[in-house]
């Protein structure tokens, strides 16, 4: 290839990023930005907007709904991400073992909740926790264990961790299939030489395999995180953030602080604060996941 | 002797898999199952008897919710938004996934992680300022206003898969269509392209899972707007009808159906797609 050749080449390459470049401007660097100056000022939605300094930053920072909306936005992030990686991997493990012609089956079976939208699924799950008619109630009702009924969507100890259980069905076909496509990368090869060293399934899984995809959990650690700090619509669905403001989290918060009372810039900087807590609890996790990856 | 010792307990391995499996299963399609019955269930039948098998199917519940309910109409426009998304997304970072990999870019690697990285910004701190400039657009309630955020938001994650395939494409293969005679543009289209269907497989699933069920951006962008996507409609219909589970459920299902359709017809590159590229990591 020739340098003009190779110039010509380089060309078309630029020409060809142009179009995603387009739509990322559009679509994530100039809202961010837009967010970033937002927070900064005092703007009702309607009229001139002011500049405020930091002071947006102080007032969301002593609010106490604001907190809350944060810290379960953290406990419904941490709770059902680490729930859908335990049953995702778990999954896997378990569907790897299978070599008959169920397999695609298990497969779809398991990996269906995942491709649900959240508003069938917060449906499905309001059904279930219906204290009068829902599916558990009955349950308890039918072995006669009504001392253990709740109310489950509106009591405060039951509340979150109902929400988090739906999240994590909705959550693991998605870690299950990323998992097990690594798994499948792996050379037989090295399973038989760990067969032959007397392992059985369990130590192949957790001394050969888990190491070895460990990158991909990583990555469905992040994954999963990133998309469950989103808790918006699951969060909607299922109780709006009541009863009362149990249930509040950040990205509810936010939208009703912006588009209910029209106080933009409280909400941005709402937002930015929150971005910086994802971004910290991803950088955690992929503190404690580190370590080097196998070439294999 | 030995060896058929070993054969038993790795067949007692795979059948306890098997159950375990069997157990989650049963967890996963009991929710969806009692959906899918209900929704074939009268709503005073359902409340006579919630557990069993409808007495006589009632078809009505759909006809209810897909045109009485406008759930017809949601449905087509869903499938309008999400459909166009998907074929520009596929596009759009084939285009850049292979210019990154294959078209001699500087810095690459570099710029596919910032590409990456965008995908971790939580969306709720773009969401406003989205709102504020398609408003001054004068786009809100339009099928332009979900469509191109759609595909500026669902393009880097694909990007990055695309990035990772086209990697795996030997430069031979294109050098030797270059020496050929064989233009770029030929080279992308019919050439490597083809090559990596797996890719455009799982891309395509992705992109038309996420937006398929999208409420947070579609809800605020079309909260004062005729326009209704699927999501949209059945929570009004929820809202609406209360407790007439018989078509709410129905409604349900209208919206899952396109779903196992599409999984179904892709699955089989899906998981190639998954193992193929260096997802690895």
């Amino acid at each position: 290839m020739n340098a003009r050749h190779r110039k010509k080449t380089k060309i078309l390459g630029v020409i060809f990023l142009i179009p995603i470049t387009l739509f990322l401007i559009y679509s994530v660097v100039v809202p961010f930005i837009w967010n970033i100056v937002l927070s900064f000022q005092e703007w009702d939605g309607m009229g001139e907007a002011k500049f405020a300094g930091i002071a947006n930053y102080i007032e969301t920072l002593k609010d106490p709904l604001v907190l809350k909306s944060i810290l379960n936005s953290v406990i419904l992030a941490l709770g059902s991400t680490i729930g859908a990686v335990a049953v995702g991997l778990l999954l896997a493990t378990l569907l790897f073992r299978i070599t008959d012609r169920s397999a695609p089956a298990f497969r779809l079976i398991l990996f269906s909740p995942s491709m649900l939208p959240i508003a069938v699924v917060g449906l499905m799950f309001t059904f279930i926790y219906n204290p009068e008619m829902g599916l558990i109630n009955s349950f308890l009702r039918a072995i006669g264990l009504d001392s253990l009924t709740h109310v489950w969507l509106q009591e405060k100890e039951t509340a979150m961790v109902c929400i988090i259980i739906a999240a994590v069905w909705k959550a693991s076909g998605t870690v299950m299939l990323l998992c097990f496509a690594a798994m499948q990368t792996i050379p037989a090869s090295l399973y038989e030489s760990c067969k032959l060293d007397g392992g059985g399934y369990v130590k192949q899984m957790t001394q050969l395999v888990f190491p070895l995809i460990k990158p991909m959990i990583l990555l469905s650690v992040m994954n999963t995180l990133g998309a469950q700090f989103k808790t918006y619509d699951i969060v909607y669905v299922m109780t709006q953030g009541g009863p009362g403001t149990l249930t509040y989290t950040t990205p509810i918060h936010m939208t009703k602080t912006a588009f209910t009372f029209g106080e933009f810039g409280y909400s941005a900087a709402m937002g930015v604060e929150f971005t910086v807590v994802v971004i910290f609890f991803i950088l955690i996790a992929r503190f404690l996941l580190r370590g080097e990856s196998y070439e294999f | 002797m030995n060896s058929k010792k070993l054969k038993g307990a790795e067949r007692r391995t795979t059948w306890t898999c098997k159950g375990i499996l069997l157990i989650f299963c049963l967890f996963t399609l009991f929710p969806i199952l009692f959906v899918l019955n209900t929704s074939l269930k009268e709503t005073s039948e359902f409340y006579e008897n919630v557990w069993g098998i409808p007495k006589e199917f009632a078809w009505g519940n759909y006809y209810y919710a897909w045109d009485t309910a406008q759930i017809g109409t949601y449905f087509f426009n869903s499938l309008l938004v999400v459909g166009i998304t998907v074929l520009v997304t596929i596009v759009i970072s084939a285009l850049a996934g292979y210019a990154l990999a294959k078209l001699g870019i500087k810095r690459a690697g570099l710029i596919v992680m910032l590409i990456f990285l965008s995908t971790m910004l939580p969306s709720e701190s773009i969401l406003m300022p989205t709102y504020l400039m398609t408003a001054r657009l004068g786009m809100i309630g339009t099928y332009l206003s979900l469509i191109i955020p759609y595909i500026g938001w669902g393009s880097a994650f694909a990007t990055y898969i695309y990035y990772n395939f086209f990697l795996t494409v030997p430069t031979e293969i294109i050098e030797a269509a270059r020496i050929d005679g064989c233009g770029e543009v030929k080279i992308f289209g019919k050439i490597v392209f083809p090559m990596i269907l797996p890719a455009t497989a799982t891309v395509a699933i992705f992109t038309f899972l996420s937006w398929w069920g999208e409420l947070l951006w579609s809800s605020v962008d079309l909260a004062a707007s005729e326009l209704k996507t699927l999501p949209l409609g059945v929570l009004a219909f929820v809202q609406s009808a209360g407790t007439d589970w018989g078509p709410l459920c129905a409604a349900s299902c209208i919206i899952i159906i396109p779903l196992i359709i599409f999984f179904l017809f892709f699955q089989k590159y899906f998981i190639a797609g998954l193992t193929g590229g260096s997802v690895k990591g």
